[in-house]
């Protein structure tokens, strides 16, 4: 089986603050996965020591099974891996459209294009000249996914994609995540809202101070059962 | 008269713009108040001379000056704004404005402090009939150079995808570059094209304002007053303002001597009181 993402005694810093401590991690072609815990275990820290925002001090990061060497800003998603920024990140003097063909900056080719992500998120078309921050949270959601869709990567992650959006809104949402998963992109789901985690993903991981501390399969257990992993 | 005048702001404002555009593609991408640009524009008309006393052509010299400088762009970009860029904003005036010290340094000990001028390519010379006063061509020409340089930035900015990159850089650096973009790349591009601009304004100015040593600050101060007013960091803004202060400038010089070169600070001090953000808030 061949892994889209790897991680290997990630060590992570942000200055001297030293944040994870040795992240285990893998993620198999077509794989989705869940990645759950507090406000400030470091689940946001693992993306950017994936994008070269967080320092990696220690570990190492495979991409498709290639080293991420002298990590830059673009390196992940030149390689194959878009993510969904916490907090969405739409640039604000960019239309719809621009901030989609941002997406496309990698040039990586594949099922997604312009039309294609319309036809996932009509409303994205109605509006695609509009500045893109002048959509709601949930469009804007929609537009941020739209955005790492365009760049055709092998493993989509999502940091909080509900994070203080209506539960209609976060329906629709999973409904998006699981037809991406089954066209053959693995998915990372970064989430605190359980439900959603188990409606998209297979395993999970639970990280508590920096650390994957705990890890299971989502299959036949319910939101319960994650809860009294969570609480461990 | 009047429209004669008017047409000599134009010129002026044509130069500025050319100025201030770089002036604003550096400062969008990088967050550097570029002190030095006026001495690239100084650098650009001295090089120009010399290209031209050597080879006759004045367009020959025009192309030199475009490469050169964007070189010397690209490499301020690499090894000066990219370390900048996170720095104290008072350490990037101290550096641009070092570096100006530099390139004028450099400018004398070349080509001593005497003034020189250079001619107007032959086919540019000569003048026209404007309700009935000549009117030279090559101001006139300055003027379609302006609206030229104008025109294809923002094409170049709206209408492709590096434009589109550019404008994303300059707003959100990070998020563009996680979306794959060498942002890196693309500022330095940009500070080549903002250097190259610059060299352009120098030769073009050079037959008009004639050369020396003093020219790059004298038209560093015009420039910074245009993006100012025009709101830092806005295209469409240091247009207007480039037009206005050209329009002051010229103006002010047959009208109001004494405080013709106070005019354009005074707009600056009226335009900030009334809107702190500039003509056009900041948008790029
Ligand atoms: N830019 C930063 N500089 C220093 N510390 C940071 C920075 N960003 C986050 N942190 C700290 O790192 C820890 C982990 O943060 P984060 O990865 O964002 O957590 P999570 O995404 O799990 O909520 C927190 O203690 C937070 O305060
Ligand atoms: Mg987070």
């Amino acid at each position: 089986m061949s892994t889209v993402l790897e991680l290997k005694e990630l060590n992570a810093h942000y200055g001297d603050a030293h944040i994870l401590h040795g992240i285990n991690l893998t993620i198999d072609k077509g794989e989705s996965v869940g990645l759950i815990g507090r406000n400030g275990v470091g689940k946001t820290t693992v993306v950017n020591a994936i994008l070269g925002v967080a320092t990696v001090r220690r570990g190492e990061i495979f991409i498709s099974g290639k080293k991420l060497e002298r990590i830059k800003h673009y390196s992940a998603a030149r390689q194959g891996v878009s993510v969904v920024p916490q907090g969405r990140m739409i640039i604000p003097n960019l239309t719809i459209e621009e901030n989609l063909i941002l997406g496309s900056a990698v040039q990586r080719g594949g099922k997604w294009n312009l039309d294609e992500v319309y036809a996932l998120f009509p409303i994205l078309k109605e509006r695609s000249a509009t500045p893109g921050t002048a959509l709601s949270g949930g469009q804007q959601q929609m537009l941020a996914i739209g955005r790492a869709l365009m760049a055709n990567p092998d493993l989509l992650i999502l940091d909080e994609p509900s994070e203080g959006l209506a539960p209609v809104i976060v329906d629709q949402l999973a409904e998006i995540f699981v037809e991406v998963k089954n066209s053959g992109t693995s998915v990372l789901l970064i989430e605190q809202n359980l439900s959603l985690i188990v409606r998209v993903v297979g395993k999970f991981n639970v990280m508590a101070k920096g650390l994957i501390v705990d890890r299971g399969v989502v299959s036949g257990s319910d939101v319960r059962e994650l809860h009294k992993h969570i609480m461990i | 008269m009047i429209t004669l005048q008017l047409l000599n702001g134009l010129v002026y404002g044509s130069l500025l713009i050319i100025m201030a555009s770089g002036l604003v593609l550096i400062y969008g991408l990088r967050r550097v108040v570029n002190f030095a640009h006026g001495s690239l524009y100084m650098l650009g008309a001295y090089i120009g001379y010399s290209v031209s006393a050597y080879t006759n052509s004045q367009w020959l010299a025009l192309l030199v000056v475009c490469f050169l400088m964007a070189i010397i762009g690209y490499l301020l970009d690499k090894f000066c704004f990219k370390i900048l860029q996170d720095r104290d904003p008072i350490a990037t005036v101290l550096v641009t404005y070092g570096l100006l010290l530099v390139f004028e340094d450099i400018v004398q000990t070349i080509w001593g402090k005497a003034n020189y001028s250079l001619d107007a390519p032959e086919i540019l010379r000569g003048s026209i009939e404007l309700s009935g006063m000549p009117f030279p061509i090559y101001r006139l020409s300055i003027i379609i150079v302006g609206v030229l340089v104008t025109a294809c930035l923002f094409l170049w900015l709206n209408k492709t995808r590096i434009g589109l990159f550019v404008r994303a850089a300059s707003t959100d650096p990070l998020t563009t570059a996680t979306q794959g973009v060498n942002t890196d790349w693309v500022s330095g591009s940009v500070v080549a094209i903002g250097a190259a601009l610059a060299g352009i304004a120098g030769v073009v100015a050079a037959p008009f304002l004639s050369l020396a040593p003093t020219m790059g600050s004298d038209i560093l101060v015009d420039s910074f007053v245009v993006v100012v007013i025009g709101g830092l960091g806005s295209f469409g803004g240091a247009f207007a303002a480039a037009m206005i202060v050209g329009q002051l400038q010229t103006f002010g010089a047959v009208y109001a001597q004494d405080v013709a070169s106070l005019l354009p600070f005074l707009l600056m001090l009226v335009v900030l009181i009334w809107k702190p953000s500039g003509i056009a808030g900041s948008r790029v």
